[in-house]
């Protein structure tokens, strides 16, 4: 019998780990909700991007490029390898009309319209191929300060 | 944040499909029932992963369907009404060797399948040596026969 209240005393213990997870993860630590949301600006505050801290290997996650206003015609938007390396980028919304190679990392060049009062938004769906950490710079073109990405992806 | 939902989503739906179904459905298994429950695993599958086939989304989902389970139990233990509700309550049957046929015909069963749960479980040629004939909450029949045939 003493050992019969020991595995209760372990149940019990174990119900307490499983709600702690549960919450943590409808939380979003475990990517998509509140823990995972995350938003970030560059030095200049002309870009900010909105992106899941946390990814699963082999799912998808998204990312917001913004780019505040006055925009008018041509953008250049740089990523480092980072996200090429660890993701297949799978959509880009809208289409850069140009995408071309760069030292470290790719360009993609966006021709926006005239109306210049309204921030450029460029939805990524990103479907991610490695795990563990990782950090990722996106800017415009000639910022000196990029925006940083964190991002860690589960297994 | 989604996969607890869809994962508990998932769960209250087939509860509430499986209670509708009736209890004789899977407890008494013949071949295409075992198909029928493997081909619904498969579509629950697929509304569960989504596209995510990570070691994570399926310990999550793992994890939310066994902490709903554990919540479930508890519920039911707390409050038997939530317990007929999702389980359902043990029906007599056989009375004395009289066959209740409204109650079989309503519950799906036949007089056949009390004699073969009598037999098997007693050896017993005729529901004349039955007492009680008891069709429990989780589809079994149990049988109690009379003094003389224990």
């Amino acid at each position: 019998m003493a050992f019969q209240r020991k595995t209760w005393r372990a149940e019990r213990i174990g119900w307490v780990v499983l709600v702690v997870l549960l919450l943590l993860s409808a939380a979003g630590l475990f990517g998509h909700g509140l823990l995972s949301a995350a938003t970030a600006q560059d030095g200049d505050g002309r870009l900010t991007v909105e992106y899941h801290r946390f990814a699963r290997n082999g799912a998808m996650t998204r990312l917001t490029i913004g780019v505040s206003p006055p925009v008018a015609g041509d953008v250049v938007i740089r990523l480092d390898e980072a996200l090429p390396r660890n993701f297949t980028i799978e959509t880009v919304q809208p289409a850069p009309a140009e995408s071309r190679m760069q030292t470290g990392g790719l360009e993609w060049l966006f021709r926006a319209g005239s109306d210049a009062a309204s921030p450029l938004l460029v939805h990524v769906t990103l479907r991610s191929e490695q795990t563990g950490w990782l950090t990722a710079r996106i800017g415009l073109a000639g910022s000196a300060a990029p925006v940083k990405l964190n991002i860690f992806i589960y297994p | 944040m989604d996969i607890v939902l869809r994962a508990a989503a998932m769960y209250i739906f087939l509860l509430v499909v499986f209670r509708i179904a009736g209890r004789r459905t899977f407890s008494q298994m013949t071949s295409f029932d075992f198909v029928l429950l493997l081909v619904i695993g498969e579509a629950t599958q697929q509304a569960l992963l989504g596209d995510d086939f990570s070691v994570t989304n399926a310990l999550i989902i793992i994890v939310s369907l066994i902490a709903i389970d554990i919540v479930f139990s508890l519920a039911k233990n707390r409050f038997p009404k939530l317990d007929r509700m999702v389980e359902g309550v043990p029906m007599i049957v056989v009375e004395n060797g009289r066959v209740l046929k409204q109650r079989l015909e309503r519950a799906r069963i036949s007089e056949d399948d009390v004699l073969e749960a009598a037999r098997e479980l007693w050896g017993l040629e005729t529901l004349a040596q039955v007492k009680y004939a008891v069709l429990e909450a989780n589809g079994h029949i149990t049988v109690i026969p009379k003094e003389e045939w224990r």
